[in-house]
């Protein structure tokens, strides 16, 4: 089966920013969290991936076929950080709209996620809150079944509980192995909770892209003294974080000296620490 | 492609009714010197430009203030597909103020008044299409708050030129010293219905090419 998106050699330049990434492939059957800071690359690499700019070099594929081809949209799903539908338009407006542009737009469906959501159909989208507008965002993406569900910051700025509900909607949609979620978020709790792969971008590179179980196994967070933290040899702390009595170091877990106490990392740990090492 | 088009005439629907109003006005307005002089259109087909030119401005700032660009480029369209909706679009909108115009003229007849001549039908058609045909890839590459300026610079210097030309032409005239009276003599001897076709494919060509531009604009832009 071919993997539902790939990158090959990517570059794309914003002034002395440069998106570079060699190769990428997210398989089919996934969640991909997206992980990063602000200005790190994820909507960079997600426009990439709709095709909405303009790349200088490389090639992604998506379920096998370019991502040029408009065709290929008919199985992607995408979710932004804001509704994109003009503030005056309604839950049904928006439904007339995408029945015209999606082959396999089902109204049954729509009619289910309305329920489900408890949208209203006739209030204006000025009217709706930040969490109903995304659930509409969701059954607007979902309605037209897709193989690939793509989601730029679609939880942010949502109160807890709506997060969760929209997060068992894509444990939901995750059932069918054909089905591929790729999720950007800032919230790294739902990339931990929801995500099977997690890639971390920094500074236009990707730093890694691991199997979320594999990655938390792969390093821990070593808390020492002052003295401790002297005998540690420097080339196995991979992140540091000093405070007054001594450090958290975040380091591989084959690495981790013996007798020192350690603890699982979380991916928010791994995430600040590397950033903050690679500052330094 | 029907999507696309469904959500521009959606969007219309917040200024319909203004919009409405604004065209029974005008119609009203040709119907209330209809005794003394047979009543006038002319005031509607300046209203229709109006509109016609306006409805592209609207649908634009709409998207722009929602970003729809950025999902509409995610739909499984091409950007090809989303500037012909918009020239669409655009022509429905032409069609249907000359619809109105149409409907008026015949009640006007029928009540005795001056219907319109063809002059009047194409005012308002050609320099739509002309003033769109303009100003539609200028939205596509500035996007609109920086296009307003640019398309009142665009329309406001030939405007100005066009006048002084008129006042040159005005005083040579006189003098008989105008190099080009000849030609321009020769051109309004031309019959009415045969010029008013050769204007009509001007502003239809005009428009055309004005798409073809505003599809290369939309393919390069980054959304």
């Amino acid at each position: 089966m071919a993997n539902a998106i790939e990158i090959r050699n990517l570059k794309k330049t914003y002034g002395d920013f440069t998106l570079s990434i060699d190769s990428l492939a997210i398989p089919c059957g996934c969640i991909m969290g997206l992980i990063g800071s602000n200005g790190a690359g994820k909507s960079t690499m997600i426009k990439s991936i709709l095709d909405l700019i303009k790349t200088d070099s490389g090639e992604i594929t998506i379920g096998g076929e370019s991502n040029k081809n408009p065709a290929v949209r008919e199985d992607i799903g995408v979710v932004f950080d804001e509704i994109k539908f003009p503030q005056g338009f309604t839950a049904a407006d928006v439904r007339l709209v995408l029945k015209g542009v999606y082959r396999n737009w089902d109204d049954g469906l729509w009619s289910q996620y309305v329920e489900q959501f408890k949208l209203p159909l006739t209030k204006k989208l000025k009217e709706f809150s930040r969490g109903m507008k995304m659930k509409l965002s969701l059954a607007a993406a979902l309605a037209h079944r897709p193989k690939l569900l793509v989601l730029d910051e679609a939880t942010s700025g949502i109160d807890p509980v709506v997060r969760d509900e929209i997060l068992d909607i894509f444990l939901a949609f995750i059932q069918d192995e054909q089905h591929t979620i790729l999720a950007s978020s800032h919230i790294i709790s739902d990339i931990e909770k929801a995500a099977d792969y997690v890639t971390f971008i920094n500074n236009g590179k990707i730093v890694f892209c691991e199997e979320k179980d594999t990655l938390m196994e792969q390093f821990r967070i070593v808390k020492c003294g002052n003295e401790e933290l002297a005998s540690v040899n420097p080339e196995d702390i991979v992140g540091k974080r000093t405070n007054t009595f001594g450090a958290e170091l975040l380091m591989l877990t084959d690495n981790v000296p013996e007798g020192f106490v350690s603890a699982k990392a979380g991916i928010e740990d791994i995430m600040l620490m590397i950033i903050k090492n690679e500052g330094r | 492609m029907k999507g696309i088009i469904t959500k521009d005439l959606l969007g219309l629907k917040q200024i319909a009714l203004t919009m409405g109003l604004l065209m029974v006005f005008y119609l009203a307005l040709g119907f209330m010197n209809m005794k003394d002089s047979g009543g006038s259109m002319s005031y509607f087909s300046i209203m229709a430009l109006v509109i016609n030119v306006m409805i592209p401005l609207s649908c634009a700032g709409y998207d722009e203030q929602c970003d729809w660009d950025s999902f509409g480029a995610a739909l499984p369209v091409s950007r090809k597909q989303i500037v012909t909706c918009r020239y669409i679009v655009n022509l429905l909108v032409i069609g249907f103020t000359t619809l109105v115009m149409l409907v008026g003229n015949i009640l006007f007849k029928a009540l005795g008044g001056i219907p319109s001549d063809l002059a009047e039908y194409l005012f308002p058609i050609v320099f739509s299409l002309l003033y769109i045909a303009v100003m539609t890839p200028i939205i596509y590459k500035f996007g609109v708050q920086k296009s307003r300026f640019i398309v009142i610079a665009v329309m406001v210097v030939p405007a100005m030129l066009i006048a002084a030309f008129c006042m040159f032409m005005a005083t040579s005239r006189s003098e008989d010293s105008f190099p080009f009276m000849d030609a321009i003599e020769t051109l309004s001897s031309v019959p009415a219905i045969p010029a008013a076709i050769g204007v009509a494919v001007i502003a239809v060509g005009v428009y055309a090419l004005s798409m073809l531009l505003s599809m290369k604009i939309y393919k390069n832009k980054e959304l």
